[in-house]
């Protein structure tokens, strides 16, 4: 085993090569000609490697090539409606670059924490088949009937026999430098990326590997396997999802002038992210390369590949602002003496809680620079030197630290064309796979049945790949509505065993040498043998092999065990697997208890033979203890209302609406208006397009109105809510009286508005003072005269502590009516006073460009502490005064229009919504989500789901992907059609309850009601945490699997022999 | 009590850990193969929300000498603010222990995430040694079953 | 205080006249010095209530065991209110029974009485046929550290407002912090040693309302055990002031009924102030507020936390 703290940089990274050619082909980068590299000559070689190799074929659904946080997403919406998902990724692990990240913005989440479950999930669904180190060759065929060939290349390893113990690694000779770890550690030639890869199966890097056979000695199992063959394997599915995810760029050639490459101490972000990182080659502490020493001063620098036609690429990469903004105050945090500075262009804190985090990082001292550094030099003790102009003074000005970091883009993979070909699919000019339409279909590729999701379209933050790979996954099934879906395999009955006394069965297992050879099991299991109720108890060499669950089947049959306990590993990666084979023998899976003796003893105690067995004795006689006290316990099944409620008639609910008619559920489609179209209605044309916003609009009513899925209830506003997922009543005011309506699942898409300026820059003192939409409602109308100059303010009302948040589509939007001015009236002057420009992502850079330098926009920018002011003399003339923070002036601009970029609250019908729901909103009324990365379109409340700006305002694009998306996770309840609820939930003792209501307010689901003075719970909300039961005085509310007799159990057990 | 017999000493700890951060960052630190003192006794709940106070009183009573309960990162919580729910209670308890002059360093509280195997190896090693330090716990032991 | 005594009875008369309750729990002169709790069903009866420093007693004891008197096989339940005197610091009480729905308000009308303090009845000698004046040397530890003079919820207010005068800094508590770890815990070792597990403190609670208290347990499980030993006090005592974190109102009962004189309002005390500190927690103010358990603040203090 390689000994983690000797992983160090220092040793490692001198040898490291940079341009390492085996491992990363420098890209041959070619944008400025549009000449893509020729890369069939990859295709030619998979194709030709796999004549030589074992041949199959696999029926299923959906094809997923991808298996990063998008991929896993959309498999996971697909498969739990009940169809077959084969997911492929061309690396040994699932997970993608999110699992690199340590944390992530802005809420800093352990980024492993949150994305692990995630991956094991995956690796465990009965209707998803998971093909790792494995491409796709070829894609034949249409929407509805593809057949593609997949090529898997062999491990080597044998994944059923593989058992993860690590002991082949530090056997392996060869040293292999980690692209995982960002070429900042070295890994074995027989490796796993990292610790909670999934699947836990070695891989055998065949390029690197000397045959040496060294691991193939020490492997207890024999899992390795020289002689296993890669595979050619033809699926058969409906449809293809693309997620294949994103490159960063690396700055060696173009920005060389940071010095990365030449100067150690200058790295990537993500290769900050991986010594941040706690299984990190530094384990989680920043140190500078050239000596492994605590840096006391860093830089982040931004826009590196961003930002720029001549230098890299021209969009904006969306997500570098806010992980340096992270990063530099995670290390803040860690270390308040640190001296951390970013160096940005315009800071785009533009998502939902961004800007109140960036706010935060400054608060926490670190220093924003608004300056593109020209060049840096390095200096004799290793530190960098950045040379820049400080925008605000215009000097140039020098800043020295110890380490640099560069904010490097997010860019289109290099196998993109390849694959394109092998899809038959287009790439669009930056080398992103082209959509359909980014304005009406952002979700479908340039082929019919092929979908794409997350990032390898355009730059995304992981909430909003999340979204569109749900999205992608209702499109993917409105391909194969009609196919069977999935039987479940039926077990045998359960066995009754209330009233039986307990007859527990224990299996010790050695797991090769990596239990027993640090403790004795055979002794453990004699001992445990002698204890009460157990009625059999044995030593095993691999408890999670398929022998062994034949043999733990037979003996509760033998034996008339009625619960087992296996002593071995975790019960989080192979709990799983053990109560499957309770359920196949017959028994109640929370019979089940496991006992971890090799995570927790074998190999953390792994010098004293004697305590680790002692302590292994303590743990095992904990469980039984436990054991014996162990209930069956039922999952309750409740049935779905087959039909989904959409309150909001706007572009996110007709969306969501339509995407569930391709999947042939019924919808109800609730207006407050008395006509479908939300906002739209009162705009004229959408940024980053010129479309009119009609010719959005006019087609999605059309369509909504022609399905005869939806029906529509215009003028109609929520009275009352009632129930739970899969079971809703709503009740209902329409234009003919109240209605009572029931459903299984619930969409939000209650929309946002402009917030109310009255008495704010002029606001309602001028005729020549408005908002951007009724700027836009005039054009629409064609009352707007030709202006003479036109002010427009951006930010009004925005980014001050009422309302501490940024607008996300202000800056679009002004630059969008900009433009449309300037087209309708070239001679007029059109001013836009900015803070930051916040157009972020794909298009909008571009966009922006183009407006600025075409059509000849003035921009000025100012700060929050000095605001533009707006007055109108008693003549009715208005003045805009404004100080440019740029340039220093304050400028004076007589305007005959002004137009405001009024910041965005929530639609007022949230609170009533909030209430009704049991669902949350934060600042602005925007509603929040359950968790604001992984599940950004549900809420902690089941069965309810949001999209569009009522989860906080947004572009066309990024609305449509969530709309759909948000179909798709409320289309799973009831393609489900039964949901089996989960077995530990809470349970009130009538009998002792008083009804004091403390467990009802703790309860974070609010699945606890007081019901003639008694608490009751509903289980279909509950999630089984437990904190009713530890808050409750009395001991009336038990956590079924952890009641209070069963812990007390396991404390007597840990303390004292007899019990 | 003489030096000796404190290095002697080998308490006893017990550890709830909740099941989707701390356990599973325990079962990291055995996968990095970190060793610690073999002393801790774990016992898995699914949130440390689910950690009643008396369950820390009550190993003092069975003769626990220091009890350690880690869960999620503020934040993180797998349940929305079950941690929340377990920082109140048990930053109330660990004050009571404190005021009745039951060593309060016998009890701690911590966060240890999925990802922080060296974490949870530091906190069982930082703690061991904090309880060995205070010697055997007298004043509530003796209670219970024994 | 005869003034106070007069409205107390007017009102009660008044409402028993009307029907409107249908009794009032009360004081009445007992047969020396003290009180005893009388339940006046007749407006002519209205007379024996009286008012004076021996009015110690936490009434709302009685309100409780109303509220959870259930109607007999076929019977209905009574749901008219009752009437009750309070003091201010048993007002209190009324507020937290009602924050944890034991007391339906509309089923209690409520004489409040403003109130300069009472006697410690363990201080006023047995021989005293009057109820003596409340002196420095005679009046209880609560009413020292008292913040609310004036009862903080009634149908009826008797007497004239109190100005509030003290500002409670804790100091009883603190002084013993002031103390080492090991002389804090001699100090409690000597208390609880004494304790002879009567449970007077839980039954003269009227927070202590549990259907089946965690105590009184057999099955499945006991959480402690019998013997009047050390631990088992010890167990007992923290499990209780856990149990009463964040909604004590400091009424006294328990202390005042203890045989063994075990100081228990200074344990209860001292989580009350840390309640106070930490979580800007105050028992008994509003019904309305949230209680301590069952909430909590993403932005709580999380000083001795690794």
């Amino acid at each position: 085993m390689p000994d983690q703290s000797d992983g160090i940089i220092p040793q490692y990274y001198e040898d490291v090569p940079l341009e390492d050619d085996y491992l990363i082909q420098v890209p041959e980068i070619a944008k400025l000609d549009d000449e893509w590299p020729q890369a069939e000559s990859d295709a030619a070689i998979v194709a030709e490697t796999a004549i030589h190799s074992r041949k199959r074929k696999m029926e299923g659904d959906v094809l997923i090539v991808g298996a990063g946080i998008s991929g896993m997403q959309a498999a996971l919406d697909i498969a739990d409606k009940g169809y077959r998902v084969i997911l492929i990724d061309k690396s040994s692990t699932i997970g993608g670059n999110m699992v690199k990240l340590d944390k992530t913005f802005p809420t800093n989440d352990c980024s492993i924490c949150t994305s692990a479950p995630k991956m094991v999930e995956v690796s465990r669904h009965p209707n998803i088949t998971l093909l790792t180190y494995a491409e796709i060759a070829d894609l034949k065929g249409e929407a509805g009937n593809f057949t593609a060939r997949v090529y898997r290349k062999s491990k080597y390893v044998d994944p059923d026999k593989c058992t993860g113990c690590d002991d082949c690694t530090p056997v392996c000779p060869v040293d292999v430098i980690s692209v995982f770890d960002e070429k900042l550690a070295k890994r074995k030639a027989i490796y796993i990326e990292f610790p909670q890869a999934v699947p836990i199966v070695y891989t055998i890097d065949y390029e690197a590997c000397v045959g040496c056979g060294s691991c193939e000695r020490v492997c207890e199992p024999g899992a390795i396997s020289f002689l296993e063959k890669s595979e050619d394997i033809e699926v058969k599915v409906g449809s293809v999802i693309v997620a294949t995810g994103y490159e960063l760029f690396e700055p060696v050639e173009m920005r060389r002038e940071y010095g990365y490459g030449k100067y150690p101490n200058v790295i990537t972000a993500m290769q900050f992210e991986r010594l941040l990182s706690s299984f990190g080659p530094t384990e989680g502490k920043a140190r500078r390369p050239s000596d492994g020493e605590k840096p006391e001063s860093i830089a982040w620098i931004q826009c590196v590949g961003s930002r720029s036609k001549q230098l890299g690429w021209p969009y904006c990469s969306r997500v570098c602002c806010m992980y340096a903004t992270k990063e530099a105050s995670i290390q803040k945090e860690t270390d308040p003496e640190t001296d951390v500075s970013i160096f940005y262009m315009d800071l785009r804190a533009y998502g939902k809680d961004f800007q109140q985090y960036y706010d935060k990082a400054k608060d926490m001292g670190v220093e924003y620079i608004r300056a593109r550094p020209s060049s840096v030099y390095e200096n004799e003790d290793k530190s960098i030197t950045i040379r820049y102009m400080d925008t605000h003074t215009r000097e140039v000005k020098e800043k020295t630290v110890e380490m640099l970091v560069l904010s490097t883009a997010i860019i289109p993979s290099q196998e993109n064309q390849r694959l394109a070909e092998v899809l038959g699919i287009d790439v669009d000019e930056s080398g992103f796979f082209q959509v359909k339409s980014i304005m009406t279909d952002p979700i479908e590729s340039t082929r019919d049945g092929v979908y794409l999701a997350g990032c390898d379209q355009g730059p995304k933050d992981i909430p909003d790949s999340v979204a569109m790979a749900s999205g992608a996954a209702a499109k993917a099934i409105s391909d194969i509505v009609d196919r069977d879906q999935a039987e479940a395999v039926e077990p045998p009955e359960q066995k009754d065993v209330t009233g039986e006394k307990p007859r527990i069965g224990v299996f010790v297992c050695h797991c090769g040498k990596n239990i027993n050879g640090y403790l004795d099991c055979k002794e453990v299991a004699d001992y445990i043998g002698e204890q009460p109720y157990v009625e059999y108890a044995t030593d095993i060499m691999f408890a999670c092999s398929e022998d062994t669950q034949k043999d733990i089947r037979e003996k509760i049959e033998e034996e008339g065990l009625n619960r087992v306990i296996v002593a071995a590993c975790s019960p989080i990666t192979h709990g799983g697997l053990f109560q499957d084979t309770m359920v196949e023998a017959g028994l109640n899976k929370y019979l089940f208890e496991f006992a971890n003796i090799r995570q927790h003893c074998s190999w953390v105690h792994s010098h004293d033979r004697e305590e680790a067995t002692q302590k292994a004795k303590d743990l095992v006689r904990m469980s039984a203890n436990k054991s014996a006290l162990l209930e069956p316990l039922e999952q309750e099944e409740v049935s779905v209302i087959p039909s989904v409620l959409i309150v909001g008639g706007g572009l996110s609910g007709m969306r969501a609406a339509l995407a569930l008619s391709d999947m042939k559920i019924k919808t109800y489609l609730l207006e407050k208006d008395p006509e479908l179209g939300g906002m739209l209605r009162r705009l004229h044309t959408l940024f980053p397009s010129d479309v009119k916003a009609s010719d959005i609009i006019d087609p999605l009513i059309k369509r909504v109105s022609e399905s005869e899925f939806i029906t529509v209830m215009t003028g109609s506003t929520l009275e009352d809510i009632e129930g739970f997922i899969g079971n809703f009543e709503a009740t209902i005011n329409t234009p003919g009286g109240e209605e009572k309506l029931e459903f299984g699942t619930a969409i939000i898409a209650s929309g946002f508005g402009e917030i109310d300026l009255t008495g704010r820059y002029g606001y309602g003192d001028s005729e020549k003072i408005m908002t951007q939409t009724e700027l836009e409602e005039r054009i629409e109308a064609g009352t707007l005269e030709k202006p003479k100059t036109v002010v427009m303010v951006n930010c009004a009302g925005a980014m001050e502590p009422e309302r501490p948040y940024c607008c996300r589509v202000g800056c679009g939007v002004s630059i969008k009516n900009a433009k449309m001015i300037k087209e309708m009236y070239p001679d007029s002057d059109v001013y836009i006073l900015y803070r930051d420009i916040r157009v972020f992502g794909k298009d909008e850079e571009e966009y922006f460009t183009d407006v600025i330098e075409g059509k000849r926009v003035k921009i000025v920018r100012y700060t929050y502490e000095e605001q533009p002011e707006v007055a109108v003399d008693d003549d009715g003339n208005v003045m805009v005064t404004v100080h440019d923070s740029i340039y220093g002036d304050t400028l004076e601009l007589p305007a005959d229009l002004v137009v405001l970029t009024a910041q965005t609250e929530g639609n007022e019908s949230v609170e009533g919504l909030m209430e009704m729901f049991k669902i949350p909103a934060g600042p602005g009324r925007y509603l929040i989500e359950a968790h604001a990365k992984i599940r950004p379109l549900d809420f902690a409340t089941d069965g309810v789901y949001f999209c569009g700006s009522a989860h906080f305002p947004k572009n066309l694009a990024d609305t449509i992907a969530q709309s759909e998306g948000a179909a798709s996770r409320a289309a799973i309840p009831i393609m489900k059609g039964t949901l089996v609820l989960e077995g530990i939930t809470a349970n009130v003792l009538e009998e002792i309850c008083s009804g004091c209501g403390l467990c009802v307010a703790a309860c974070p689901f609010s699945a606890i009601d007081l019901e003639s003075g008694k608490a009751i719970v509903n289980t279909a909300l509950c999630k089984g945490c437990g904190v009713c039961t530890a808050t409750c005085r009395a001991g009336a509310i038990q956590q079924k699997g952890f009641k209070d007799e069963q812990i007390l159990s396991m404390i007597k057990g840990a303390m004292h022999e007899v019990y | 009590m003489a030096d000796d017999a404190k290095n002697d000493f080998e308490p006893k700890i017990l550890g709830f850990l909740c099941n989707w951060c701390s356990y599973t960052g325990a079962d990291l630190a055995g996968t990095s193969r970190l060793q610690y003192p073999s002393n801790i006794r774990i016992i898995k709940v699914m949130c440390s929300g689910r950690v009643n106070p008396q369950f820390i009183l009550k190993a003092f009573q069975e003769g626990a000498d220091g009890v350690l309960v880690s869960g999620c990162h503020p934040g993180d919580c797998h349940y929305i603010k079950g941690n929340y729910h377990a920082r109140r209670k048990l930053t109330l308890l660990h004050d009571l222990m404190d005021h009745m002059g039951i060593d309060p360093g016998r009890f701690q509280l911590s966060w240890v995430s999925a990802s922080e195997g060296h974490k949870f190896a530091e906190v069982v090693t930082k703690f061991t040694e904090q309880v060995r330090e205070l010697g055997p716990q007298t004043k509530m032991a003796g209670g219970g079953g024994q | 205080m005869t003034d106070r005594q007069g409205q107390i009875q007017d009102t009660a008369r008044g409402w028993l006249e009307s029907g409107e309750v249908k009794y009032v729990v009360g004081f009445e002169q007992g047969r020396r010095a003290g009180t005893k709790v009388a339940f006046v069903r007749r407006p002519e009866d209205a007379d024996k209530l009286v008012w004076n420093s021996m009015c110690v007693n936490n009434l709302t004891l009685f309100l409780v065991e109303e509220m959870q008197t259930r109607p007999g096989r076929g019977e209905e339940l009574d749901t008219t209110p009752i009437g009750i005197v309070v003091k201010p610091c048993d007002s209190k009480t009324i507020v937290e029974l009602m924050k944890e729905n034991i007391v339906a308000r509309e089923r209690v009308k409520i004489i409040g009485v403003t109130c300069e303090g009472v006697c410690d009845t363990k201080k006023v000698d047995g021989s005293e046929k009057q109820p003596p004046a409340v002196t420095d040397e005679n009046i209880a530890g609560k009413c020292l550290v008292c913040t609310h003079h004036n009862p903080l919820i009634a149908d009826v207010v008797c007497g004239e407002a109190v100005p509030e005068t003290i500002t409670d800094d804790y100091s009883d508590v603190a002084e013993l912090e002031a103390m080492t770890p090991q002389e804090r815990w001699e100090y409690w070792e000597r208390q609880l040693e004494r304790c002879v597990r009567c449970y007077g403190c839980r039954e003269a609670c009227p927070l202590c309302y549990c259907e089946e208290c965690v105590f009184d347990r057999e099955k499945p499980y006991r959480w402690n055990e019998k013997s009047v030993q050390l631990p088992e006090n010890t167990f007992y005592h923290l499990v209780r002031a856990m149990h009463l974190a964040g909604r004590c109102v400091d009424c006294g009962e328990c202390e005042r009924v203890c045989p063994v004189d075990i100081p228990i309002r200074k344990i209860n005390r001292y989580l009350e102030w840390k309640a106070k500190e930490r979580y800007d927690v105050e028992a008994g103010v509003d019904p309305e507020d949230d209680s301590m358990f069952g909430t909590c603040d993403t932005a709580d203090p999380e000083d001795f936390i690794w």
